[in-house]
C-alpha cells in the first residue's frame, strides 16, 4: 500500500494560480477559434452574439437590433449562444501501479484530475470524481461551482493507491449519467492483466456518453526500462517475483512490445472515437494539459 | 606423488580468485516494476527453482577449482616412480654405423628398429630422470647431455639416419661411462647390433653405471660386400688397368650363397664373374680392365636376400695417369738396366732421367731414384730408391762389392707373394752376384743365391728401399728373360706406391677429412639401391665425405668414398633369447614402468572444461 498523497506533493503553492491563467489562456483561445465549433444549435441568453433572425410577434421586443433597422428598415433580433452545462467525469486509476515505484506517475494523474475538475467547475459545469482499481467507485458527488475544488483536492489526496487494475470491470461498473452531455477523462496506465486487457476495455468504453479521452501517463522508465544483468523483478500490484537476464537485445524487445501495446492502444481507441492521449511523467503538465484540451475536447471551451 | 617441477604448484593461489569472486558475485539486483505484463514476453527467464539455482553455482565453482588445480599439477609435472632401484640418469648410447642400415624383411633398418624400442622405453620413463643420448659411428657425438627434456631426445632420435661408417664402439662407451658418472646411479643403454666387448674382468658391468644392451641384429641375416678393392694400371700395359676386389660373405649366413659381380665401365658393363661364398668367407678376384682416363668404374655384387646395400657396391674413377719421374744415376750404367728402364718408357708411365755422379743431386726431385753401382755421399731420405749392385754402404745400405763375382745357376724366392716379384719367373732366374748385402732387420731377403740374398727390400726410416746385389750384364740367362725388366718396373711401382704420380686408387672412407677446395662437390652417390646425383658445398679446406660413391670438387678431381669393412659387412645375427638374461631385463623393465600423469592432467581438465561449457553456456545468454 502507498503512503497517502500529501497535498504538497501534487500542488505547490502555485499550482491553483497556474490553473487559473490555465483556463484563461484556454478561454482566449477559444475566442480565436471559429464559431460553432463547440456550440450547439440552440440559442440560449449568453452575452455571446450568435446571429440575426426576423422579427415574429413572439420574440421579445428587447432583442431588436434597432441599428439593423435604422439601416435596412426591418425588424432584426438579435440571437445569443446557449452553451449546455457538460457533467464531467474524472476517472483516475488508484491501482498500486500508478505510485509504485515511480510516484511520479500518481502526481501527474492527481494533477491532470484536479486541472480538470477545476475546468469543470470554473465553466459552471458539474464533475464528478471516480478511482479505478478493482472496480470503478464515485468518491464524489456532481459539484458545481469553482470553490469545490478544495472538495476535490481533499478527495484526491485521501486516496490510497493500491491494489490491481481491473480495466474490465472497472469499465463495466462505470455507468455515467445520460441525460447531460458528458465529458469523461480516464486517467490511469491501463496496465491490465494481460497486454491484450486494456484493448478489450476500450469497447466497454465505446458506448459511454459524451466524448470520451483516455489519458496514459507512464514513466520514462516503463517504456524504456534501465536493466542489465540478472534481475528479479517483482510486480507491485500482485507481489509476483521473476528472474530474468536482461541484455540490451532484451531492453530493445521489451521497448517494442511496450510501444506496439500502446499503439494497439491508441487504434482501438480512434476506432470508438475515443481520444487517446499518452504523457509521461517528467513532461511538463502545463504544456500537456492544454495539449490535452485542444485535441477537440467541449472542456476547451468552457 | 612426485613433482619433476614442485616449485609450479606455488601457482595453485590462483584458485583464490574464482572464491573470491563466488564470495563476492553480484547479486541479482531485486527491481520492483509496475508491471510484469512485457517482460513475461521476453525469452530469457529462468525457470528454474532456488535450490536448483544454488546448486549450479557450486557445481561451477568446483569445476572452475577443478580445472585450475589440474593444469596446475600438470605444469608441476607429476610423474609415477616405477619401483626400486630407479636410476637418477640414463645414457643412452645408439649406433648409427653402416651396418645398422641392413633391413628385415618389412624394409626397417636396425636404426629404426632401435630408435623404436627406444622410443617406447624413454615414454614409460619417470619424468625426473636425466637424460643423455650419445651417437656414434665412427666418432662419438653427444647429441643431448644430461637434460631432463624428453621431448628433445625423441626428436633427436627420429632425426637420427644410419652413416656408412665403420664403427668404434670403445670411444663411444669411453664418453658414455664419463656421462653416466656425473649423475649416479646411472644405467646405459647401448642400442646396436653388436654388443660391445667387454674388457676380460670386466665382464659385468660397473655397479654404478650398469650396462643394458638392446640387441637391435637380425635373427637371421643375408650379407655379402665388397670388403677390398684397388685399381692400378697394369705395369708394362698401357690404357689398362687390374681392379683388385675382396667379396666378403657375413659369418652369420646360414647357407652358401651364390652371388654376382658386375663390372661397369661408365655404366656398361663389362666383366661379370659368379661366385659361392661359404659364410664367413672371402672371394679374392684381379680383373682386367680396359679404359681411359676420366672413366668411372663401378663394381656391384648382387645376392639375393642381401639386407645391406652400402657394402654391394665400389665405385671409383680410374686413375689418372702421371708419368712417374725416375732419376737414374749410374757409373757405367749396364745396357740391360737401360733396355728394362726404356721398356717402361713406352707405356709413358715412366719417365726416365739419366745422369751421372756429377749430376746428382737433380735440381728436379723425381719420384724415385735409381742408383747403379754408385752411392751418394749425402745419402737422399725424402724418396724411395733402387740400389742395383751397390759398390760400398752409405746409410742404410750396408754392401760391399766382390772381387769376384759369383754365378749362380738358380735363385730362390723367399717371399714370392711380395709385390716385387709379381709376375717374375724367380725360379727360372739364373744370376752372378757381384755384391755381398747386409741385409738389416728393416729390409727383407727376396731372391737367395745359394746362401746369400741378391735381392732385398723394404722400408728403412720410412724410405722405401730396393737393393739388388748382381749385374745383369754379368748374369747368364737374366738378362734374356723378362724377368729383370719386370722385377726393375715392379721395383719402381712399389717404391713409388705411396706417391701421387703411380695413380693407383686410393680411395677414401666416409668420414675421412679430404682436402677440398671450397666449393660445390657434385657426388654420383648409392644409396643402398640405386645411384643418385647430388651436390653439397665445400666451405672451407676440407670435406668430410658423408656418402658411399664418387665425388668431385670445384677443381674437377674425382675420388671415391667406400665402406670397405669387413666389419660393417659382417652383419652379425640376433643369438637366441637366453633364460638366465631374463631377470635382469625384467628388473630393468621394472624400474622404466613408471611414467608420467601430465597428460592424463590435462585430458581431465580439458574434458571438465567441455562438461563445464555444455552445463552451463550451451544455452548462451548473447
Amino acid at each position: 500500500m502507498s503512503d497517502p498523497v500529501t497535498r504538497e506533493e501534487i500542488f505547490d503553492a502555485n499550482f491553483l494560480e497556474r490553473l487559473r491563467t490555465l483556463v484563461l489562456r484556454l478561454r482566449k483561445r477559444r475566442a480565436l477559434m471559429r464559431r460553432g465549433m463547440q456550440s450547439t444549435p440552440a440559442t440560449g441568453h449568453t452575452r455571446e452574439f450568435k446571429d440575426y433572425r426576423r422579427y415574429t410577434a413572439n420574440d421579445d421586443f428587447r432583442a431588436i437590433d434597432w441599428r439593423l433597422y435604422a439601416r435596412l428598415e426591418k425588424l432584426f433580433v438579435r440571437l445569443y449562444e446557449d452553451v449546455q452545462e457538460l457533467h464531467v467525469h474524472i476517472v483516475v486509476d488508484t491501482s498500486g501501479s500508478m505510485a509504485r515505484p515511480f510516484p511520479e506517475k500518481r502526481r501527474q494523474a492527481l494533477r491532470f484530475a484536479v486541472a480538470l475538475a477545476y475546468l469543470g467547475l470554473s465553466g459552471q459545469h458539474r464533475v464528478s470524481l471516480y478511482s479505478m482499481n478493482e472496480t470503478t467507485r464515485q468518491d464524489l458527488a456532481p459539484l458545481r461551482g469553482q470553490g469545490n475544488i478544495e472538495k476535490v483536492i481533499s478527495a484526491v489526496t485521501r486516496w490510497n493507491f493500491e491494489g490491481f487494475t481491473d480495466l474490465e470491470k472497472s469499465f463495466t461498473d462505470f455507468r455515467p449519467n445520460r441525460q447531460r452531455f458528458g465529458a469523461i477523462f480516464v486517467i490511469s496506465d491501463f496496465f491490465g492483466r494481460e497486454v491484450g486487457t486494456a484493448v478489450e476495455a476500450v469497447n466497454r468504453a465505446a458506448g459511454w456518453p459524451g466524448e470520451v479521452h483516455f489519458v496514459q501517463v507512464v514513466h520514462p522508465w516503463e517504456i524504456s526500462p534501465d536493466l542489465d544483468g540478472e534481475v528479479e523483478l517483482a510486480d507491485v500490484e500482485t507481489g509476483e517475483k521473476r528472474r530474468f537476464w536482461i541484455s540490451k537485445r532484451e531492453v530493445k524487445q521489451y521497448t517494442q512490445l511496450f510501444e506496439s501495446f500502446t499503439e494497439n492502444l491508441s487504434h482501438a481507441c480512434a476506432s470508438r472515437r475515443i481520444n487517446f492521449f499518452r504523457c509521461t511523467s517528467d513532461e511538463p503538465f502545463e504544456d500537456r494539459f492544454l495539449e490535452l484540451l485542444t485535441q477537440g475536447s467541449a472542456m476547451a471551451g468552457a | 606423488m612426485h613433482f619433476l617441477h614442485p616449485s609450479q604448484l606455488q601457482w595453485l593461489w590462483l584458485a583464490l580468485l574464482p572464491v573470491a569472486l563466488w564470495l563476492f558475485r553480484r547479486k541479482a539486483k531485486r527491481v520492483p516494476v509496475s508491471t510484469l505484463l512485457f517482460f513475461r514476453s521476453l525469452a530469457r527467464e529462468h525457470q528454474e527453482s532456488a535450490w536448483l539455482r544454488r546448486l549450479k553455482r557450486w557445481l561451477a565453482l568446483l569445476l572452475t577449482l577443478l580445472v585450475l588445480g589440474l593444469v596446475t599439477l600438470a605444469l608441476a609435472r607429476p610423474y609415477r616412480s616405477g619401483g626400486d632401484d630407479v636410476p637418477k640418469s640414463l645414457v643412452v648410447l645408439l649406433d648409427r654405423s653402416a651396418s645398422m642400415a641392413a633391413v628385415d624383411s618389412k624394409g626397417h633398418s636396425r636404426l629404426d628398429e632401435a630408435k623404436s624400442l627406444l622410443r617406447d622405453r624413454l615414454k614409460s620413463l619417470p619424468e625426473n630422470v636425466i637424460c643423455s643420448l650419445v651417437i656414434y659411428d665412427a666418432k662419438p657425438q653427444v647429441a643431448q647431455s644430461r637434460s631432463t627434456n624428453r621431448r628433445e631426445l625423441l626428436r633427436l632420435l627420429d632425426q637420427t639416419q644410419p652413416s656408412p661408417v665403420e664403427d668404434h664402439p670403445d670411444e663411444a662407451m669411453a664418453v658414455a661411462q664419463r656421462l653416466a658418472a656425473l649423475d649416479a646411479p646411472c644405467q646405459i643403454w647401448h642400442a646396436s647390433d653388436r654388443a660391445l666387448i667387454m674388457e676380460k674382468g670386466k665382464q659385468k658391468a660397473d655397479k654404478s653405471s650398469p650396462y643394458r644392451f638392446l640387441n637391435v641384429a637380425l635373427e637371421k641375416p643375408l650379407n655379402i660386400g665388397i670388403t677390398g678393392f684397388q685399381i692400378r694400371p697394369a705395369p708394362l700395359a698401357r690404357n689398362r688397368f687390374e681392379a683388385f676386389v675382396e667379396v666378403s660373405a657375413a659369418a652369420a649366413n646360414e647357407k652358401t650363397v651364390e652371388a654376382t659381380l658386375e663390372a661397369r665401365l661408365d655404366g656398361r658393363p663389362v666383366q661379370l664373374r659368379q661366385m659361392e661364398l661359404k659364410p664367413g668367407a672371402s672371394v679374392r678376384l684381379i680383373l682386367p680392365l680396359e679404359g681411359g682416363r676420366g672413366q668411372h668404374l663401378e663394381m656391384e655384387t648382387r645376392c639375393a636376400g642381401d639386407v645391406l646395400g652400402w657394402d654391394n657396391v665400389a665405385a671409383a674413377p680410374l686413375p689418372e695417369l702421371k708419368p712417374l719421374v725416375v732419376a737414374w744415376f749410374a757409373d757405367s750404367p749396364d745396357p740391360f738396366v737401360e733396355l728394362a728402364l726404356s721398356s717402361l718408357l713406352a707405356e709413358d708411365r715412366i719417365q726416365v732421367l739419366k745422369g751421372g755422379a756429377k749430376d746428382f743431386p737433380p735440381k728436379e726431385k723425381p719420384d724415385v731414384y735409381v742408383f747403379e753401382n754408385w752411392l751418394p755421399k749425402d745419402w737422399p731420405t725424402d724418396r724411395p730408391a733402387i740400389v742395383l749392385n751397390p759398390p760400398s754402404s752409405v746409410g742404410p745400405i750396408h754392401a760391399k762389392k766382390l772381387d769376384r763375382a759369383v754365378p749362380y745357376e738358380s735363385t730362390r724366392a723367399v717371399l714370392p707373394e711380395h709385390p716385387l716379384l709379381y709376375r717374375v719367373a724367380s725360379s727360372r732366374v739364373a744370376l752372378t752376384q757381384t755384391t755381398v748385402l747386409n741385409v738389416s732387420d728393416t729390409l727383407e731377403t727376396l731372391w737367395m743365391a745359394g746362401q746369400e740374398p741378391v735381392l732385398a727390400a723394404g722400408e728403412a726410416g720410412g724410405q722405401r728401399l730396393v737393393v739388388t746385389a748382381f749385374v745383369p750384364s754379368k748374369s747368364e740367362q737374366l738378362a734374356l728373360l723378362s724377368a729383370f725388366p719386370l722385377m726393375i718396373g715392379n721395383a719402381i711401382y712399389w717404391c713409388a706406391e705411396n706417391n701421387e704420380s703411380l695413380a693407383s686408387l686410393k680411395p677414401r672412407r666416409p668420414g675421412d677429412l679430404v682436402p677440398m677446395e671450397p666449393g660445390i662437390v657434385k657426388w654420383r652417390a648409392w644409396d643402398g639401391s640405386k645411384f643418385y646425383d647430388i651436390s653439397e658445398e665445400s666451405r672451407s679446406g676440407w670435406f668430410e665425405p658423408r656418402h658411399i660413391g664418387i665425388f668431385e670438387g670445384a677443381h674437377g678431381k674425382a675420388d671415391a668414398s667406400l665402406l670397405l669393412s669387413a666389419h660393417e659387412s659382417d652383419v652379425p645375427a640376433k643369438p637366441a633369447p637366453e633364460a638366465s638374461s631374463s631377470g635382469s631385463e625384467r628388473g630393468a623393465e621394472r624400474w622404466a614402468s613408471g611414467g608420467s600423469w601430465r597428460n592424463e592432467l590435462l585430458w581431465l581438465a580439458f574434458g571438465l572444461l567441455l562438461l563445464e561449457s555444455w552445463l552451463f553456456h550451451r544455452l548462451a545468454v548473447y
